[in-house]
C-alpha cells in the first residue's frame, strides 16, 4: 500500500508531494501531469524491480528527456523520488511503515556511455511522529493494536548501489542491493549483533515485493482481444495483453474446492452488473493450438469470442480483474468508452474493493488479514465529483516557478475543499480547490459579460 | 400490435436490479409460448421518479410517457396484506378511472422481490460461482414462506461466496446476475409469480394479441 509519493526533477515535477489514499482519482486539465505522475510511479517501481533500462522503457520519453526541463531550456541533472508504504507482511516483528528514497543523476563519464546513474538509495523506517497518514487520512485503532501498522524511528537500511561488475541495466536496484548485502553477510562470521543484517535483507525483500505488485494500465482494445499462449506471461501488460492468462492465474491463486473460480467468480458477477449484455465468460484452454481464449455468453448468445465482444465489455473485465488482484493498480482514464451510468457503478465498486484503513482490518475465515488493495485512476469524467469522496480526489494543474531568471511551468497538486471545510489547511502548500474552479471540470464555464 | 413495451413502477431502487431484467425474460418466454403474433419485447423501463405509494406521482410520471408504453407493471410488496392491499386497490381504482387506456398489471411478490431471487438454486450456485449450495435452503414454492429472504441472500453471499454484501455493488450485481440466470419455469412454481403470469396473459389478450 503506497501512502505517499514525493518527486523532484522528473518530468514536470519540482518538489512535488502527495499523500495517497487507498483509492485516489487524479483529475485536472490536459497536460497537467496526471500521466506524468503515473509515469513517475511506474519509473520508480520498474527501476527498483527490473532496473533502470526497463524503467526508462516503461515510460513515455527517453532517458535524458525524463529530467525536468527548465523554462530557459536547460535540464536539471538530478531526480529524487521517495515513496512511503505500509508493508503487507513484515516477518520477525519488523516495523511495517517504511520509506524508499532513490536519488538519480545524469552522468556523462569519460570512460563509459552517458546515462542515468544511482547516487544513493535507502529504506527508512518511519517513526509514528513522522507518519502523517493516520492524521491526514484516518486509521482505525485496530491497525495499530493488531501490529499491522508499526514503527521504528531512526532505523535506516542503507542500500549498496550494487556489485559494480553487474551492468546496471540488467537487474532491479533493490535486487542488486540484496546481492551486495548478501555478499557482505557471507564474507564474515555472523555474530548475534548481525541479526540486523538478516533483518535488513528481509526488509529489502518485502519492499521489493510491494513495488513489484504495482501495475499500470493504459488499456487498448486491440490488445484486450488477443489470446494468450499456454505457458505465456501470467500478468497482463499495460495495454491489457494476456488478459486470458491473467484471469487464469487469478483463478489458480484464489480458487478452492468449493469455489473453484476464487475471485474470478466475483469478477464474473460484477461484469454481469457492469456490462449487462454479457452475463458470463469462460476461459478456454486449447491444448491443440496451445492458446488460451475468452468466450463470453449471455442468455441469448453463446461462445462470443473476444474478437466479437464489445470494447467496453473487455475494458470493464480487465479493470475488474486488476481491481480484484492484490497490490496497487494505476489505471489511465478508465471511463473511456464506458457508458456513464456504468462508470458511476465502477467508481462505487472500486471504493468498496480497496482496503479501507478507516475501518478495522478485514480478515478471512482463518483470521489472516486480506491482501491490501489500492487503486489510482486518472480521469476527465465529471461523474468522479459526484461519486468519489472529495478526500479521494487530487486536482492537478500547472503553476509557474521562477528560477535562474526564467519562468518554468511545473505540476502542482491540490486537494478539494470539503463541504464547508477550510480553504487553507496546515501542512498543505496551496489552498484547496474551491467549487468555482471545479465547475470548469464539470462542464466548463464561459465568463459572461 | 407486434411490439410490446412495458414500463415498471417499482417499490425501491433494489427492485430495479432484478425486476426489469427478469420480467423481460419472462415476457419473452410467455410470448414464445402463447402469442406468436407478437414479434418484439422491448426493454422494460423503470419509472424511477414515480414512487409507488401514491397514485398521483405515478400518474404524473406516466403522463410524460404517454404513447411510449403498452402496459404498466405496478410492483408492490405483498406483506403485510393489511397494509399493501389498500394501497394496491387505491392505485387500481385511480388507474381505472383515469384517462389512460393501457392495462395496469400488478406485480406482487408475497413478501418481497428477494423471495423470487431465492427460488432457483441452480442459478444461485452459478451466480455465486460455487460448486453447490448448502443443504436445507428454501427453494421453489416454499420461498414465499421465508420470513426474511433478503437476509438469506446476504447470508449466501457471505457464507458461500465469501463476499461482503455491505460493500457497494455486491448485492446489486448479484441480483442482476440472478435476473439473467433464474429459470422462468422454476419461478412459475411460485404462486405469486404465477399470479402475475396469469394477469399478464389476460392483459395481452385484452390488448388484442392473438393466442397461438
Ligand atoms: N522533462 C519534462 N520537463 C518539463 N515538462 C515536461 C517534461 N516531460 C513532460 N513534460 C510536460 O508534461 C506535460 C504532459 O503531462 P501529462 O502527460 O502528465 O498530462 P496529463 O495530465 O496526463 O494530460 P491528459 O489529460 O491530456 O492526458 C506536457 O505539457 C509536457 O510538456
Ligand atoms: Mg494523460
Amino acid at each position: 500500500m503506497i501512502t505517499r509519493i514525493e518527486i523532484d526533477g522528473f518530468k514536470s515535477f519540482e518538489n512535488f508531494a502527495l499523500d495517497v489514499p487507498p483509492f485516489l482519482v487524479l483529475i485536472g486539465t490536459n497536460a497537467s501531469g496526471k500521466s506524468n505522475l503515473l509515469d513517475a510511479l511506474s519509473f520508480l517501481s520498474k527501476a527498483a524491480v527490473q532496473g533502470l533500462d526497463s524503467a526508462v522503457a516503461a515510460v513515455r520519453g527517453d532517458a535524458r528527456g525524463l529530467f525536468r526541463r527548465r523554462g530557459e531550456g536547460t535540464r536539471v541533472d538530478r531526480m529524487r523520488f521517495a515513496v512511503e508504504f505500509l508493508l503487507e507482511s513484515a516477518p520477525l516483528g519488523l516495523p511495517t511503515r517504511w520509506r524508499y528514497e532513490l536519488d538519480l543523476a545524469w552522468a556523462e563519464p569519460e570512460d563509459a556511455l552517458e546515462g542515468i546513474v544511482v547516487e544513493g538509495h535507502q529504506l527508512v523506517a518511519l517513526s509514528s511522529a513522522q507518519d502523517r497518514w493516520p492524521a491526514v487520512r484516518g486509521m482505525a485503532p485496530e491497525w495499530f493494536a493488531d501490529g499491522l501498522v508499526s514503527y521504528q524511528g531512526g532505523r535506516v537500511v542503507s542500500l549498496p548501489i550494487g556489485p559494480l561488475e553487474v551492468p546496471s541495466g540488467g537487474m532491479g536496484l533493490l535486487h542488486m542491493a540484496r546481492v551486495a548485502l548478501n555478499d557482505r553477510k557471507y564474507l564474515r562470521d555472523l555474530t548475534d549483533d548481525d541479526i540486523h543484517v538478516l533483518e535488513d535483507d528481509t526488509v529489502v525483500r518485502v519492499a521489493w515485493t510491494e513495488l513489484a505488485q504495482m501495475r499500470f494500465l493504459h488499456l487498448e482494445a486491440g490488445a484486450l482481444r488477443l489470446s494468450s499462449e499456454l505457458g505465456g506471461p501470467q500478468f497482463m501488460d499495460t495495454t491489457g495483453r494476456d488478459l486470458p492468462n491473467y484471469l487464469r492465474s487469478l483463478t489458480k491463486a484464489t480458487g478452492s474446492k468449493e469455489r473453484p473460480l476464487g475471485v474470478v467468480g466475483e469478477i464474473k458477477m460484477h461484469l454481469a452488473g457492469l456490462a449487462r449484455e454479457v452475463t458470463d465468460f469462460a476461459i478456454v484452454e486449447d491444448g491443440h493450438r496451445r492458446d488460451v481464449r475468452l468466450e463470453f455468453s449471455s442468455p441469448y448468445e453463446q461462445e462470443i469470442g473476444a474478437e466479437f465482444a464489445s470494447d467496453g465489455t473487455l475494458r470493464m473485465l480487465a479493470i475488474l480483474a486488476a481491481l480484484h488482484d492484490r497490490g496497487c493498480v494505476a489505471i489511465e482514464e478508465p471511463e473511456n468508452g464506458v457508458f456513464p451510468e456504468r462508470f458511476r457503478h465502477l467508481l462505487a465498486l472500486t471504493g468498496g474493493l480497496v482496503t479501507d484503513m478507516r475501518q478495522p482490518p478485514e480478515r478471512d475465515a482463518l483470521r489472516v488479514p486480506l491482501p491490501y488493495r489500492q487503486a489510482i485512476f486518472t480521469s476527465h469524467s465529471p461523474i468522479v465529483l459526484d461519486e468519489v469522496p472529495s478526500a479521494n480526489i487530487a486536482f492537478l494543474d500547472m503553476t509557474t516557478v521562477l528560477e535562474n531568471g526564467a519562468a518554468s511551468r511545473v505540476s502542482r497538486v491540490r486537494r478539494l475543499r470539503e463541504d464547508q471545510g477550510p480553504v487553507r489547511v496546515e501542512g498543505e502548500r496551496w489552498a484547496r480547490v474551491t467549487e468555482s474552479e471545479l465547475s470548469r471540470f464539470r462542464a466548463g464555464v464561459e465568463a459572461s459579460a | 400490435m407486434r411490439s410490446l413495451s412495458c414500463v415498471l413502477v417499482r417499490e425501491g431502487p433494489s427492485d430495479d436490479w432484478f425486476l426489469p431484467i427478469f420480467l423481460r425474460r419472462a415476457l419473452e418466454a410467455m410470448v414464445l409460448e402463447s402469442f406468436p403474433a407478437c414479434r418484439e419485447i422491448q426493454e422494460i423501463r423503470s419509472m424511477v421518479k414515480a414512487g409507488n405509494q401514491h397514485p398521483e406521482p405515478v400518474l404524473k410520471a406516466l403522463d410524460g410517457e404517454r404513447g411510449a408504453f403498452d402496459v404498466v407493471l405496478y410492483h408492490h410488496d405483498g406483506a403485510p396484506p393489511t397494509k399493501s392491499d389498500p394501497v394496491i386497490a387505491r392505485m387500481r381504482r385511480t388507474w381505472d378511472n383515469s384517462a389512460f387506456t393501457e392495462p395496469l398489471v400488478t406485480v406482487v411478490p408475497m413478501r418481497e422481490t428477494e423471495a423470487w431471487i431465492l427460488a432457483d438454486h441452480e442459478a444461485l450456485a452459478r451466480a455465486l460461482s460455487v460448486r453447490r449450495l448448502r443443504n436445507g435452503l428454501v427453494s421453489g414454492a416454499a420461498v414465499e414462506g421465508c420470513p426474511d429472504p433478503k437476509a438469506v441472500l446476504e447470508g449466501l453471499l457471505k457464507g458461500e461466496a465469501g463476499m461482503n454484501p455491505a460493500k457497494p455493488g455486491v448485492v446489486r450485481d448479484f441480483y442482476i446476475s440472478m435476473a439473467e440466470f433464474a429459470d422462468v419455469g422454476v419461478l412459475r412454481k411460485v404462486p405469486a409469480f404465477q399470479q402475475w403470469w396469469n394477469d399478464m396473459i389476460k392483459a395481452l389478450e385484452g390488448l388484442g394479441y392473438q393466442h397461438g
